[in-house]
């Protein structure tokens, strides 16, 4: 049995004796970007739990272009589709020529300019699809076959910031372009719970930059800090992170042999060592370190990070 | 190199491979206050001997 397009009627308030009850489209909250091969499949439908770990599964994909991304909730939801188009024949009846397009815009403020700027890259992007959440936890996408997939986009789309004012703050806003079957005759939805859906998280980059410069041969040490808040990982993950199984280096694209991954407890930052009778190891370099994939570092109990390569001289 | 030097996690793999001298040796200047020796034997615990059967 799977849970698609079902309304958990004996949950809704104040209905009594009813032997349906309609899906009502609530107040839409933010968009999930997901890949164009998504797809929440029968099986993975079959409870809520199930298809909530297979939503956070294709959020932590190692592979950032087989990845969803959850964009932030909105603080302020505009809707700027277009109204039907009818022309007018001589006889005065009407015929409808074209029946207008959803376009969503979904202003935030969590994040401000950086992720702002996070969001835009996926600007000019085309074939974008996305699920959208409301605010009575339904995730919503398109039907096919007995599976809810992405609803194909004519765009995701956000804006430059619009400046602050005496008034009003910086405005932040993504929207999204598309085709009104995908929300009506072929909707697909699945209640999975507003908190438990606000609470899925995209990656946070990592950067990665040189505790101690110029690299001393085989011994190079790093910090490790995230993009947006530049908060250490240091401070929380410090112990997960010692183990040579964290991190990658390479040298003209071959791995080099780490030998160990020390904490530096005077610099905060971890020194990791190279073997240097590796025959890929030169001492000239440049090598390229990185943290393990997603899924690696999740393993080790550090978990929504993904690292930004470094190439030390 | 004078790092308060925290847990270190070692590549065990590597460790067995080349053996306890050449891992003393990589890593001496590295970590000069550490006991390397202790480190590299709980990687790969020395071998007991066998007490001698005594009539």
């Amino acid at each position: 049995m799977s849970i698609l397009n079902v309304m958990n009627c004996a949950e809704a308030q104040g209905n009594t004796g009813v032997a349906e009850c309609p899906v009502d489209v609530k107040l839409l909250s933010f968009i999930i970007k997901v890949p164009n091969g998504f797809e929440l499949t029968e099986a993975q439908m079959a409870t809520k739990e199930t298809a909530l770990a297979a939503l956070i599964e294709a959020v932590n994909n190692d592979n950032p272009s087989l990845r969803a991304y959850p964009f932030p909730a909105q603080v302020t939801f505009t809707d700027n589709s277009t109204d039907p188009t009818f022309q007018t024949f001589g006889s005065g009846s009407l015929g409808l020529a074209n029946e207008g397009v959803y376009d969503w815009m979904f202003q935030f403020t969590q994040g401000g300019l950086c992720l702002s700027n996070a969001l835009r890259k996926f600007n000019g992007g085309s074939n974008q699809k996305f699920v959208v959440v409301d605010l009575q936890g339904n995730l919503y996408g398109t039907k096919v076959g007995t599976s809810l997939k992405g609803i194909p986009s004519h765009y995701i789309y956000t804006d430059k910031l619009k400046a602050a004012t005496y008034t009003e703050v910086a405005v932040y806003a993504y929207r999204v372009n598309f085709m009104p079957r995908y929300f009506n005759e072929d909707i697909a939805f699945i209640n999975l719970g507003y908190s438990e859906l606000a609470a899925i998280e995209g990656l946070r980059n990592v950067n990665i930059s040189l505790a101690v410069t110029p690299r001393v041969a085989n011994v190079i040490k790093v910090r490790l800090k995230t993009g947006c808040s530049a908060v250490d990982l240091y401070t929380d993950y410090s112990t997960e992170l010692a183990a040579v199984g964290n991190f990658r280096v390479s040298r003209n694209g071959a791995v080099v042999t780490i030998t160990s991954v020390a904490v530096d407890a005077n610099l905060g930052a971890f020194t990791i060592t190279l073997d240097a009778t590796d025959p890929d190891y030169n001492v000239a370099g440049p090598f390229v370190v990185n943290l393990a994939p997603v899924s690696v570092l999740a393993a080790a109990g550090v978990v929504g990070f993904e690292g930004l390569p470094l190439t030390v001289a | 190199m004078n790092a308060r030097v925290g847990k270190i996690g070692f590549n065990i793999e590597w460790a067995k491979k080349v053996g306890k001298d050449k891992f003393l040796k990589h890593f001496k200047d590295i970590y000069p206050d550490h006991d390397l020796g202790a480190e590299y034997d709980k990687i790969v615990p020395p071998k007991e001997e066998k007490p001698k059967s005594g009539k």
